[in-house]
This record gives C-alpha cells, structure tokens and sequence, in this order.
C-alpha cells in the first residue's frame, strides 16, 4: 500500500478510484453497497481502503499454477496486514504444457481481459498472479493498458528435479534425453523414468526457460514481490 | 534487456519485451535489443545455457545478487514498486557462489549471447541465441531442405531416404504469427534419427517460429516477415544456399535478385483459413515478430477511460 511507504505520499480515500461506485448518495452506490452486505462485508470493511484486486490465473488445467489456490489467501492475509481491502478476480490461464496449438495465440487475449477486467470493477490497485510463460507478459500489459497501480505475484519455478544420479530441469532435459532415445541408447524404462521424475513439485520450468526469464525481467524493476520469481516453493517445503 | 541477457534468458522475452514497452507507449526495438546486446555478457550459468537450475540461482544470491555486477548497464535511479531506487534494492545485494552467478572477467559467455541478424532472408529481423548453440555452426553455409508446414515436417524427417547431412540447413515456414498461426514453439527443428545415430546433436536451423526458452541448438527463430504474409522465407527452395554469420549478424539467401523477383511473381498468397471469432480477430490484427506480436489497436494505454456510472 503506497500510505506504509515513508516518502511517498498518503492518498486521500475520498480519491480512491472504487469510491466512485461506493461512496455517492445515490441509487447505484446503494446497490453496490447492499449487495456486498449480502456476502457479510459491511461498510468498514472496505470503504476509505484501497480495493486490491488479485488477478489469479488458477486452473486445473495449468500445471505451473496448481498452488496458486492457496497461494492466493496467503495474498489476501498481506493485503488485510497491510491496511487495504482484497478481492480475488479469475481470469484466464495460460497453461503452456496443454494449451494448443500454442499459448501465445491467447497472450493478447488475456492481455485484454486482464485490462478490462480492472477497467469496469471498482478496483484501486491490483496484485497479477501469473508465472507460466504468457501470463506474465499478458498480464503485465493488460495493467499498463489499464494504468493503475499493480505488483507482479510470480508462480516461481519448480525445486530441482533427479533421476539416478542426474538432475533433471524441465525442458532442456526433456529435449536433451529424447535425442538419446531417438539416437537409440536410452531405453524405455529409463525414457519412463525421466517422465516419473522431471517435474517434481508445483510451479514453472526451473530451467531458465520463459517463465523464468519473464519472471526475472517482471523482478528488476521490483515490479514483483522480491526474489519470489526463484523460490516460491520453498515456503511449501516440498 | 540488460537482465534478460545477463541470465541468457529466453528468446520469446524479445517479443514480450517489445509488446510490454508497446503499451507504455515505448517504442523498444530489435537495434535497440542488440545494441545492449553487445555490452552485457552472460552471468548466469543455468540451463540451458549453462549447467545449474533456478533453486542453485537463488541460493547463489539470486536475481539482486546478478544486478548487483551489472551496476554499469542498468538505471540504477529508477523507481521500484516500494518506493525505493533501483540502486538502494541492490545495495546490499552479494552473490554467494560465483561458479553459478559468474564474475565479470569470468562470463558464461562474453557479449552477444543472444543476437539479431538481418539479411536478404530476414528483412525486418530474427534472433539467435547464440550462447546455447555449438561454435562450429556460427559461420556456416549449407544447402537447404524446406518444410512447407511443422505437418510435412513430421511426416518426412526421419525418412532414412530423406535426402539430408550435418551440413544441410534445415528450413521451416508457415509457423509465424499468422501462418501457424499463433506463433508456436516449434523453432527447435527435431534433427533427423539418422544424423542423431551417428552423433550429431545440432545443426543450423532456421523458421518463423519462436522456440521454448528451456530449448537450445542453432535455430534462427523469429524471422521476419513471415512467410504467410511474403516474407522471403517463403520463397526458399531446396538446395539453395544459406549463409549463417553470425559474428557479422548476417542471414542471407544466396540466390540472385533476378531469381528471387521470378519466384517473387509466381508466388501464390496462402487462402484465410479463419473467418469467425477471436481467431478472426487474432489472423487481422496482430503484428509480426520484431513488432512484438501484439493487436495493432492495443499499443499505448487508456488513461482517464474510466466507465460511466449513473
């Protein structure tokens, strides 16, 4: 929140962007407050708090974001300690190991959602919860287009994955031992094995492949939660 | 740019890179990319570049450790998410292991780990990572062997009549943006089962594909335009000749002008296969590879487009 930041000034409530849809005396506002008593938050909630949307790229069906489930009410519980009020916003996920023909086809397409997705909500800032390749271009863009504040929340990569006494990173790996089987001095079991074994925990490639590389540009200019984008795993212990 | 060379980092980042800058209104380009190219060197020694993983890149001190050695190329005053410079992030940033997050008088690889060459064959421009492949074919020439489609592709290439060497250069087209479409990663051209049995674990490849950032290998990714819209990729025939150089940024076609204004007339633009839906929209509106792949009306922001609430 840019009010615990010394230096920086503290904003004025009444200037927050969601104010407009819930501070008037008015029809709509008694509407959008009403509603939001009927899911148990009052007034003192939210009112006079930055509203912090939390874009969480969740699916079943991508194998890079399987923790973000829980990863997003650990988000929630920050939001709370620090002062604002979190709201968590789905959209879509880009999946890279079983989106075809290609994620990219999708990057601009979240890249869309995302942006109006905070243009039409009442939001003041956003946390963007990607980490498999595209999600984090996509997701980057659609909160410039949209322009307003927002902290990028990396996946982060995957712990180091062995077999015998290899270890394994994902892709490189998988690339470098099909050439073997293909060359004909791996056999199937062993092929099997590198299967069993070469993605061993949720998260991205920890190779540095996309999602590491974007994870790292996202983190330069601490667009990201620090350091996040290399060990988000560990506090899982897995 | 400096980060994403500094860790050898994936070559799909070129085109969020461009993309992202797109939407602040930043014209970033591919000139801009290898002129940063040229001043900062690979520290990073992960695959698939180099040996270790991102748990190694972490403990050896991580992204703040690496920034850290690379003070001179970065803007070290700009304002980060918290407040705080650049500059003051790293501050107190140290690298623990230097055999992971190398020093600069030992780089993984000294400047230009990933480069843009232009030629006749890629006009606007296409990249390579040069650091992930073998030294011997950064100054190659070879014959052609050209796949209309990834589908060809797959149905010939490990054909034992297929008529191919270590030395033959490996060409696929209609993987761009639109031809694919959707810009696929299939830049890392499968080598042929029979060179592999006889050893061979690289050879120059060249399409207007992207390719995984975990990939490795000679590929000539990117290359624009593509050949569904005309690009000169679309105009190769077998046995042509091609000239990798990459040390003086150069991919070129080594067939006269008159042959190449010949085939330029007989070529026959591919039909529209999508006429509905986001697709629709995706084949009319996104621009190519050194433009960063993103809808031509998305560029820049919206400021003060708040809705109207009554």
């Amino acid at each position: 929140m840019s009010d615990t930041i010394e230096g920086l000034d503290k904003r004025d409530p009444s200037k927050l962007r969601s104010s407009r849809w819930f501070a008037p005396d008015d029809l709509r506002s008694f509407g959008h407050r009403s509603r939001l008593k009927g899911m148990g938050i009052d007034d003192a909630d939210y009112q006079g708090k930055p509203i912090v949307a939390l874009l969480n790229t969740w699916s079943d069906l991508n194998t890079c974001h399987s923790h973000f489930k829980q990863r997003v009410d650990e988000i929630k519980r920050g939001v709370l300690q620090a002062g604002g009020f979190p709201v968590e916003v789905p959209v879509m996920s880009l999946g890279e190991m079983l989106m075809k023909p290609t994620t990219m086809l999708y990057r601009n397409l979240l890249a869309m959602e995302a942006e109006e997705v905070i243009r039409c909500h009442p939001v003041d800032s956003v946390v963007l919860m990607g980490g498999c390749d595209k999600t984090v271009p996509a997701l980057i863009m659609g909160a410039i287009s949209a322009d307003i504040p927002s902290i990028f929340f990396p996946a982060g990569p995957m712990l180091k994955a062995r077999w015998k006494d290899q270890t394994l990173g994902s892709g490189t790996d998988a690339w470098k031992y099909w050439a073997e089987r293909c060359a004909g001095n791996l056999c199937e079991s062993d092929w099997k094995g590198v299967e069993n074994c070469i993605a061993r925990s949720a998260g991205t490639c920890m190779t540095m492949g996309t999602a590491s590389t974007m994870a790292c540009i996202a983190e330069a200019p601490w667009v990201d939660v620090a350091q996040c984008g290399q060990h988000s795993r560990r506090r899982r212990g897995t | 740019m400096a980060t994403q060379l500094s860790i050898s980092g994936s070559t799909n980042a070129i085109v969020h890179m461009i993309a992202m800058a797109g939407r602040a209104d930043i014209r970033l380009t591919l000139d801009d990319y290898d002129a940063m190219s040229t001043k900062v060197p690979v520290l990073a020694d992960v695959r698939p570049s180099g040996k270790f993983l991102m748990e190694d890149f972490y403990d050896a001190g991580g992204l703040p450790g690496l920034l850290s050695r690379l003070r001179d190329v970065l803007h070290l005053s700009a304002l980060t998410v918290n407040g705080m410079t650049l500059g003051e992030q790293i501050r107190s940033a140290e690298v623990i292991d230097d055999t992971v997050i190398r020093t600069r008088e030992n780089p993984l690889w000294p400047t230009g780990g990933t480069c843009v060459l232009r030629g006749n064959l890629a006009p606007s421009g296409c990249v390579i990572k040069t650091v992930a492949a073998e030294a011997r074919l950064q100054k190659h020439v070879g014959p052609a062997l050209v796949f209309d489609n990834y589908a060809e592709l797959k149905k010939v290439i490990n054909d034992p009549e297929l008529d191919v060497t270590e030395d033959t250069v490996l060409v696929l087209r209609s993987a761009g943006p639109i031809g694919a479409p959707g810009f696929p990663e299939w830049g890392m051209l499968p080598i042929p089962d029979k060179l592999l049995k006889r050893g061979i674990r690289d050879m120059v490849r060249i399409s207007d594909a992207r390719m995984s950032g975990t990939s490795y290998g000679t590929c000539v990714l990117h290359v624009s335009p593509e050949s569904h819209v005309g690009g000169p990729l679309a105009l190769v025939e077998n046995g042509d000749l091609i000239e990798l150089d990459v040390a003086n940024r150069s991919l070129m076609l080594l067939v006269d002008a008159e042959t190449m204004t010949r085939r330029r007339e007989n070529w026959v633009p591919p039909t529209a296969t999508w006429t509905r839906g986001y697709h629709r929209i995706f084949a009319d509106h996104v621009t190519q590879a050194h433009e960063g792949c993103d809808f031509d009306f998305l560029h820049g922001h919206s400021s003060n487009r708040e809705p109207d609430i009554f």
